[in-house]
């Protein structure tokens, strides 16, 4: 199980420091899938890439907290160690499958990389044909040997998932990985994702814009705004009673194919704030509806009915405004 | 309640969560877009490598036998007669036999040089692409300075400080060769660095060696050799414009470029001193580039470009 604690990353401009993540902290339980949702510049893939280190000077620094893998803090890993843990125990899938496969890289010698060379070469392609195979490459024998640009954007997505599974990792962290797909392919590779899940008892963190995406994989997850979670915690509770008030205009903007009120879409007016060193209040209040006085204290998450949410007015009723009623 | 449970899609039964057919035809690769097979560059430069292996022994006469009183003969389709069919030089020496002799200076010069410099460049870049940082400012800052000094006054003072040989010919031209591939190939490891498959293997676990040498040199591979292929070329005639100056390779030794220099002298009068070895060379600078066009299209798997 994936456990990270106050978590504060920034990213370096010069000789400014624009912090992205500020004190998140969720865990990602063994077999079951952690959705990571929020807004572009939210934070989510910078949380995923710290969790592989993959924030670095000159980039960016994490500043503070820990990430551990099953007890072990990888932030305080030698390169070296670290480096073990990445191959052995964790699985990476992207967002844009095409630009995730070398393009003079055949498809088998892709996930053959990422297997031991000691396995003989017959038991390494056998073991790679049944994988490709089990994630809905047809006749996976045969195309081994073709080029990534022969294959189709889904086709890619289930190599590159191979290559993330092939060493068979605990954690399973997933960056947006059906964005570029096509909705039915989303449906398949989401369908596959889950049911390795379930084969594996993997642990995976998903990240998405998408709550629909998120609804349908997930058991639990973390809202982020602005660098910060706002509300976590079992997804059916979250997203059918969300009690923050970005979480609920969240949920309200994702439209209702069963609308038939030819209403607008709802959108959040406002922009999030840009990230900076240091701020007071909560970064929702100058958007949200219900703000008030005590919103000038940054809220501590607390927990409400199993869930955790970080807002004064967290369990306020809210006026119909931002709520879409689609019945 | 703002959105119906979906959680039923992704337990579905079977059939429904079958996956879509593949597209593309299994196996078998389709390449299109290719050139023409490099008949005529291939030829010119297998003609050329023959020469200047076998040159010698099936040249008519000594390329260095002076014989001041065949001077200046024209070429036989200009009077001149079968003896000597391209004519002879000032010194009255056989042009033909030259130009066979010349092939295995010339060709041995320029591939060296690519070779070295290429290797060289390529090492620079990847530690400065990859690394970053301020090895990369150090590496950065030293090309720019090999770039920026004039290549023909570096080699005048190497030659005066290590002497003319070929040898030294061959290591000058590379000393001021490599910083061009050092700098292109850097900008094109920049660019693929950022790319979501280095991130992939890194998350794999791969170490620095094992993307540079899996990945990154294999992507690189196309550029480095249309540099390379630019770079023959130009690295003869540099041979010929350090003979003109009498820091090539030493005369009597025939080469190319020195051919040519010293031919344009008579461009007026006897124009075949200058001609042939412009042909040849031309000749090969063209076969070069061809050649390098048809490698770069047959390493791109797309078939594009």
């Amino acid at each position: 199980m994936l456990q990270i604690e106050n978590l504060r990353v920034a990213y370096l401009h010069d000789n400014r420091r624009s912090v992205a993540v500020r004190d998140v902290s969720f865990d990602v339980p063994t077999g079951a899938t952690v959705g990571l949702v929020g807004e572009s510049g939210s934070g989510k893939t910078t949380v995923a890439l710290s969790v592989m280190r993959l924030i670095r000077p000159p980039i960016g620094d994490i500043e503070a907290g820990s990430v551990r893998l099953d007890g072990v803090d990888l932030l305080k890993l030698s390169n070296k160690a670290m480096r073990t843990t990445l191959h052995g125990d964790i699985g990476y899938i992207p967002q844009d499958p095409t630009a995730a496969l070398d393009p003079l890289c055949k498809i088998g010698r892709h996930v053959d990389e990422t297997l031991s060379p000691k396995i003989p070469k017959a038991e390494r392609r056998a073991l790679i044909i049944s994988l490709l195979e089990s994630l809905g490459v047809r006749n996976a024998a045969t195309r081994l040997g073709s080029y990534p640009h022969e294959f189709s954007g889904g086709m890619c997505q289930r190599v590159a998932i191979a290559t993330a599974l092939a060493r068979g990792p605990k954690l399973v962290i997933a960056d947006e990985p059906t964005t570029a797909l096509d909705v039915t392919t989303q449906l398949s590779i989401l369908r596959l994702l889950d049911a390795q899940r379930r084969e594996r008892n993997l642990s995976m963190l998903f990240v998405t814009h998408d709550l629909a995406v998120a609804q349908m994989l997930c058991q639990y997850v973390v809202v982020m705004y602005a660098g910060e979670v706002v509300e976590k915690g079992p997804t059916a509770e979250v997203i059918q009673r969300p009690r923050h008030p970005y979480t609920r205009a969240l949920v309200g903007a994702i439209p209702q194919p069963t609308d038939k009120s030819r209403a607008r879409l709802r959108a959040i007016p406002g922009q999030p704030p840009a990230p900076a060193q240091d701020r007071v209040g909560c970064p929702f209040a100058p958007r949200c509806p219900l703000a008030a006085d005590a919103c000038k204290v940054m809220p501590e998450l607390k927990e409400l009915d199993g869930v955790e949410v970080a807002c004064w007015k967290a369990g306020v009723e809210e006026e119909p405004r931002v709520v879409a009623e689609t019945r | 309640m703002a959105i119906q449970p979906q959680l039923d899609l992704l337990t579905d039964s079977p059939k429904a969560a079958a996956v879509p057919q593949a597209i593309t035809e299994p196996g078998r690769r389709n390449r299109r877009g290719h050139s023409h097979r490099p008949y005529f560059s291939g030829g010119i430069l297998a003609l050329f490598i023959l020469a200047g292996l076998i040159g010698p022994l099936i040249a008519p006469h000594s390329t260095t036998h002076v014989s001041l009183s065949l001077y200046l003969r024209p070429p036989v389709f200009a009077g001149g007669t079968w003896a000597y069919p391209l004519g002879t030089d000032e010194l009255g020496r056989d042009v033909l036999s030259r130009l066979l002799g010349g092939a295995r200076i010339s060709l041995l010069v320029g591939l060296s040089v690519v070779f070295i410099s290429g290797a060289f460049g390529l090492v620079v870049a990847m530690i400065s692409g990859y690394i970053g940082g301020r090895i990369d400012a150090v590496l950065m800052r030293f090309t720019d300075a090999t770039l920026a000094f004039p290549t023909i006054l570096l080699a005048i003072v190497l030659a005066a400080i290590f002497g003319a040989s070929e040898q030294n010919v061959i290591i000058i031209l590379a000393v001021g060769g490599w910083a061009s591939y050092a700098r292109v190939i850097r900008s094109e490891v920049l660019r693929l660095k950022k790319q979501d498959f280095i991130v992939m293997s890194v998350v794999m676990g791969a170490g620095p060696l094992w993307i540079i040498r899996r990945h990154l040199i294999p992507n690189v591979m196309s550029t480095l050799v249309v540099l390379a292929t630019l770079q023959l070329g130009a690295a003869i005639l540099s041979e010929g414009a350090m003979s003109f100056l009498g820091i090539g390779v030493p005369p009597p030794a025939p080469s190319w470029g020195g051919m040519l220099a010293g031919g344009s002298d008579y461009l007026t009068t006897a124009w075949w001193l200058a001609l042939f070895p412009g042909i040849a060379l031309s000749l090969t600078v063209l076969a070069s580039n061809l050649m390098g066009d048809w490698l770069r299209s047959r390493s791109d798997p797309t078939g594009h470009r």
